[in-house]
């Protein structure tokens, strides 16, 4: 899969950068903010987008959501913070939820199994 | 608003103590009214018996009289000598009398009398009111006339008597006094019981008979006096009270100031009134300001907890980011290795489990820099003061953040500081750390050893990150400054803390502004009596210091 990786924390692309590798996966973009995530996804046309919630300034991951949404692209909500309206408003705009902590739950999800995998 | 608020109902508190001193009042007033009522009530009762008792006096008079008229037949010739002798021995049986007695015949004539101050026997009887005495045989009380046995004013006894022919045909006329000193007139006098109260008799043609103001006696009646009106009433500043004698056809009267017949009532009244309405005043004055004050204070105290409330809520709100955040790193590291362990080589794993070194670092300073806030709070952070070369304690720090590119300058010699070795190498993770944060990646964090001019130690820690507002310096040593942007992680703890651990130290902290980036400096005293040679101190033109 073609990935675009998006949090505002340096350690956290580092991870999942080197996880999806070794998962097999291309990283072919990453972003610290939700403009840029924005503007990355509507550049490299990603498989998959992996978007915190909380990007600082400017848009959150579930606005990110909205506005790259397509057929093609699948996007995951990886955050710490996980309830009920997070999961919900992450429906209505096509989104699952993976909370930040088990890798092996973003695994499945990027490789598209189990929707909505949630954990 | 909510001063307002707080102004009206302390308002309406006062108004409402004033309200219950109105009411009081109201009562009082009240009370007072009713009070006056049964005075006055309580008064003309007292006129009315003693109206009744000489009314009485006189009734019994006339039937004495009358039986006495009736008992033996006068002569009724003028000169007679009978009736002369009769008489004489009628006065002397009363040797003080000052007025003497008079015969009439059934013509009125004079025909006899005793201390007649002229000679009037054989003349008409001309006072007013004896013709009901001669024509009708009634006895009566004649009013207040000049006397034909006394220079005095006199009031005059008429009764029917017995002629010689069997029938009440004349009249005998027994004159009395009107002067001060008459035996009824002190009887008036002894009644006087207040400083102005008179009391008075006056007959039908507004004369006074007697009186307690002796001045008026014999004299006629002030108008207000001989106003028609019975019972109780006020005239001017008196009040009087006035009752009828029906047999003698007098007026007894009672007379006194306003002031005084109430005084004894209203006086007191009036004055607990007057306390009770500055009561009332004040009550409602010290009501309105306490509750107030009292509001306010609620206020303020609702407004100083939110506000710990909202701050508490955030940093709870804050530190469980901070604290997710490289839990989550450290263990998604971990996890990466392990799971691809073979399809890693020995760089990859090292690199993977340095990053979980880091993270775990991060962790670890985030946890000591929460435990180490509520300690500083609680004043229990405890300090294991020894005389350390501050060189070795700034490098030991330097060293422990293997993965930032720390340059260390220090000096060739000792510097020797009494201080606490961990807690300065707190100081020194944090403000690293805080450089660290504030710069661009694999940006050079300088870290400096000199002197100042006053023989401190002084220590620097430079970065070339985005630098600080005046704003931002201002506040950079607060519990929860967080960073100069809002991208910035961390707890806004560290500077709290550094700032927190030096001053214990003795030291000074503060922000030095920079063309580009930041410095943050702090003092340490020397230990020894040798200071260090001073060395050119930095630009301390910032806005922001944290003097100890």
């Amino acid at each position: 899969m073609r990935l675009v990786v998006a949090d505002n924390d340096a350690a956290v692309i580092d991870l999942l950068t080197l996880d999806m590798k070794l998962e097999g996966h291309d990283i072919v973009g990453t972003a610290m903010s939700g403009a840029a995530a924005v503007e990355a996804c509507t550049r490299l046309a990603p498989e998959v987008l992996i978007v915190d919630l909380r990007l600082g300034p400017g848009p959150d991951g579930i606005d990110v959501a909205g506005e790259v949404r397509r057929p093609d692209l699948r996007v995951i909500l990886h955050t710490n913070y996980v309830s009920a309206e997070t999961i919900a408003r992450a429906r209505r705009v096509g989104a699952v939820v993976v909370e930040k902590g088990s890798l092996r739950a973003l695994r499945r999800a990027v490789r598209g199994e189990g929707w909505p995998a949630t954990t | 608003m909510s001063n307002t608020r707080d102004r009206l109902l302390g308002l309406v508190a006062g108004a409402m103590v004033v309200l219950l001193g109105v009411l009081v009042v109201i009562s009082v007033r009240d009370a007072e009214a009713n009070g006056k009522r049964a005075l006055e009530r309580l008064q003309v009762a007292q006129v009315q018996q003693l109206a009744r008792g000489l009314d009485s006096q006189v009734t019994s008079a006339f039937a004495a009289l009358a039986g006495f008229g009736g008992s033996k037949p006068w002569n009724l010739a003028v000169g007679d000598p009978a009736d002369a002798s009769r008489l004489q021995a009628l006065q002397d049986q009363n040797p003080t009398l000052r007025t003497g007695f008079l015969l009439l015949d059934a013509r009125g004539i004079i025909t006899n009398g005793t201390l007649l101050q002229s000679p009037v026997a054989g003349r008409p009887y001309t006072r007013p009111g004896i013709e009901p005495v001669l024509q009708q045989r009634k006895p009566v009380i004649l009013s207040v006339a000049p006397g034909l046995t006394t220079p005095l004013p006199t009031l005059a006894i008429a009764f029917p008597v017995q002629d010689a022919a069997g029938g009440l045909g004349g009249a005998m006329v027994i004159e009395s006094d009107v002067s001060p000193d008459s035996a009824f007139n002190q009887q008036v006098t002894a009644l006087r019981r207040g400083r102005t109260v008179v009391y008075s008799f006056i007959d039908s043609n507004g004369t006074v008979v007697a009186s307690s103001d002796l001045s008026s006696i014999g004299k006629k009646a002030a108008p207000d006096v001989l106003d028609p009106r019975l019972s109780f009433h006020h005239s001017g500043s008196n009040v009087i009270a006035s009752a009828l004698v029906p047999v003698a056809g007098w007026r007894a009267v009672f007379q006194e100031s306003s002031s005084e017949f109430q005084g004894k009532l209203t006086g007191p009244l009036h004055s607990a009134l007057l306390l009770i309405a500055l009561a009332a005043l004040a009550g409602g004055g010290l009501t309105f300001a306490a509750l107030l004050a009292r509001l306010r204070s609620a206020r303020e105290e609702q407004r100083r907890l939110r506000s710990i409330n909202a701050a508490r809520e955030e940093f709870i709100s804050i530190v469980s980011h901070e604290l997710r955040t490289p839990a989550t790193g450290q263990l998604g590291f971990l996890e990466t290795t392990l799971d691809h362990w073979d399809g890693l080589d020995d760089t990859e794993r090292r690199e993977a489990v340095s990053h979980a070194r880091s993270n775990a670092r991060r962790l670890h300073a985030l946890t000591r820099d929460v435990l180490s806030t509520a300690s500083i709070e609680a004043g229990e952070l405890p300090y294991a003061f020894e005389v350390v070369d501050v060189r070795g304690v700034i490098r030991s720090a330097a060293d422990a953040i293997a993965d930032a590119t720390v340059a260390v300058d220090l000096p060739g010699q000792a510097v020797e500081v009494r201080a606490d070795p961990a807690r300065i190498e707190q100081v020194m993770t944090n403000l690293v750390d805080n450089a660290l944060k504030n710069s661009p990646p694999r940006a050079e964090i300088a870290v400096t050893v000199g002197a100042t001019a006053e023989g401190e130690v002084l220590v620097e820690v430079a970065d070339r990150g985005s630098g600080m507002t005046e704003e931002q310096a201002a506040r950079a040593f607060d519990k929860f400054a967080r960073g100069r942007d809002q991208s910035v992680e961390g707890t806004g703890l560290g500077l709290y803390i550094c700032k927190s651990i030096v001053e214990a130290h003795g030291g000074r902290i503060w922000v030095a502004r920079r063309p580009v980036g930041t410095s943050i400096c702090f003092t340490l005293p020397l230990a020894g009596d040798a200071p260090p040679e001073p060395e050119p101190t930095p630009a301390t033109a910032t806005t922001a210091t944290a003097d100890g």
